[in-house]
């Protein structure tokens, strides 16, 4: 076991973890952070991204004892005092969800392109969501919704 | 996953101490993004896992009297966000820009991708033409391996079971030009089918370089004095050179075709870029 400290959707917390348990095991089996999903574990598929310290990561390749002293955003940290951000309201209305199990991971990669650039090309959209994989939308309501979402949090909607 | 112990070492003595305590039962953690997998699939299980993240020094990203410093823990990502990379260092930034995905790219180091050793990994074909050189620590001191005798076979470097790669090291190419051209099934992330390499130096110097048509990344420095623009020679020495095999990503014999077809649009560029 080894104890650490981070900062979890704007909550410090201190746990012990075991040495072996990967990030994405931590959040889900243990802090019950279950939007955040695990389709292949071996960093293919993005359905786990989650943002450590202002970058998007697969959370199945980093190791919980690796995050001693991060802050994390995963999806439960998306809202805002109760309503769905600007994001995931765009997702929803342009059809960028289907079946949802990429979304999550959509979304965090989504929300770390904004944070870096606020106003990023179709270009700059389709390298940020390359690592993730949708097999139901296309991606193309998915850039739609992307590229709607920085336009609204730009107009100061957020 | 199978369990380990996780030992976070903060100064390289420690990492150098601890590697040469546990050396066999030991695997270095950088980015983690091809041990993570490899220990998932059972193909390795150390007991212990080093990660040298913490160490300052190995973060290093610098030019130095000409000379570009990329320490082995830097990402792939803040490779490319660097800004004061030398003219003439295309190939590189070209290459870490297609590795893999944006998520990856911000654990992944090039130390890691070089000690990996996969025949196709991304950062071998520039870092051969580039005239890289690694340089490592151990017990018994530092040394320095040119790129070009440091991949050993499919994922084995020489690098001894003590030792760590510290940095990796690019001299300016002063007036050279370089590019980098990958060929994979699908645009988005995916490992290469082919990669490829070329650089030509300020006075006409070809050097052109390969992945995954080997068991490891493989220059080729010598073309019989063939011109830049004697595409027919230079693809006979490269077709003498390499020894694709047939796997579940291509055939060998359509990994032959891309070579030829990469190495002409390689040449294509270098000419342009020498000329611009």
């Amino acid at each position: 076991m080894k104890s650490i400290s981070i900062k979890i959707n704007g909550e410090p917390l201190a746990l012990d973890v075991e040495e072996h348990w990967t990030l994405l095991y931590l959040l889900r089996e243990h802090l019950a952070l279950t939007g955040t999903k695990e389709g292949c574990g071996r960093g293919e598929c993005g359905a786990c991204t989650v943002i450590v310290d202002g970058k998007p990561i697969n959370s199945c390749l980093v190791l919980a004892p690796e995050v001693d002293g991060c802050e994390i955003t995963t999806i439960e940290g998306e809202m805002r005092n109760g309503r769905l951000s600007p994001l995931q309201e765009a997702f929803i209305e342009m059809g960028a969800i289907q079946c949802g199990f990429c979304t999550p991971g959509m979304v965090m990669s989504a929300r770390a392109l904004l944070m870096r650039n606020p106003d990023p090309s179709e270009d700059e959209i389709v390298e940020a969501i390359c690592g993730n994989l949708c097999r139901c939308t296309g991606y193309e309501p998915i850039i739609r919704a992307i590229r709607e979402a920085a336009k609204r949090e730009r107009n100061h909607e957020r | 996953m199978a369990t380990f112990k996780y030992l976070r070492c903060h100064s390289l003595d420690e990492a150098i101490d601890l590697l040469a305590t546990h050396a066999r039962q030991a695997r270095i953690l950088a980015g983690g993004t091809d041990l993570l997998v490899s220990i998932r699939d059972g193909l390795e299980s150390p007991r212990y896992l080093i990660d040298i993240k913490p160490i300052a020094e190995l973060h290093t990203l610098a030019l130095e009297d000409g000379l570009l410093r990329i320490g082995a823990s830097v990402t792939v990502n803040q490779l490319i966000d660097f800004e004061h990379l030398p003219a003439g260092m295309d190939a590189i930034t070209e290459a870490a820009s297609c590795l893999a995905s944006y998520q990856i790219r911000n654990r992944a180091t090039v130390g890691g991708n070089i000690c990996n050793a996969s025949p196709a990994c991304d950062l071998g074909p520039p870092l051969l033409v580039l005239g890289a050189k690694v340089e490592t620590i151990s017990k018994r001191g530092r040394r320095t391996i040119p790129i070009e005798d440091f991949f050993e076979d499919v994922k084995v470097t020489r690098l001894e079971p003590d030792e760590i790669v510290t940095a990796i090291l690019i001299p300016s190419p002063r007036g050279g030009v370089s590019t980098f051209l990958k060929r994979s099934r699908i645009k988005g992330h995916d490992l290469a089918v082919v990669n490829a390499a070329g650089a030509v130096t300020k006075d006409g110097n070809l050097r052109m370089a390969f992945g995954a048509v080997a068991p490891t990344p493989i220059l080729v420095d010598d073309f019989n004095g063939a011109r830049l623009d004697d595409t027919a020679r230079i693809v006979d020495v490269l077709m003498n050179a390499i020894s694709p095999i047939d796997d579940v990503r291509a055939s060998a014999v359509y990994r032959k075709y891309m070579v030829e077809a990469l190495a002409k649009k390689i040449l294509e560029t270098l000419m342009n870029r020498l000329q611009g």
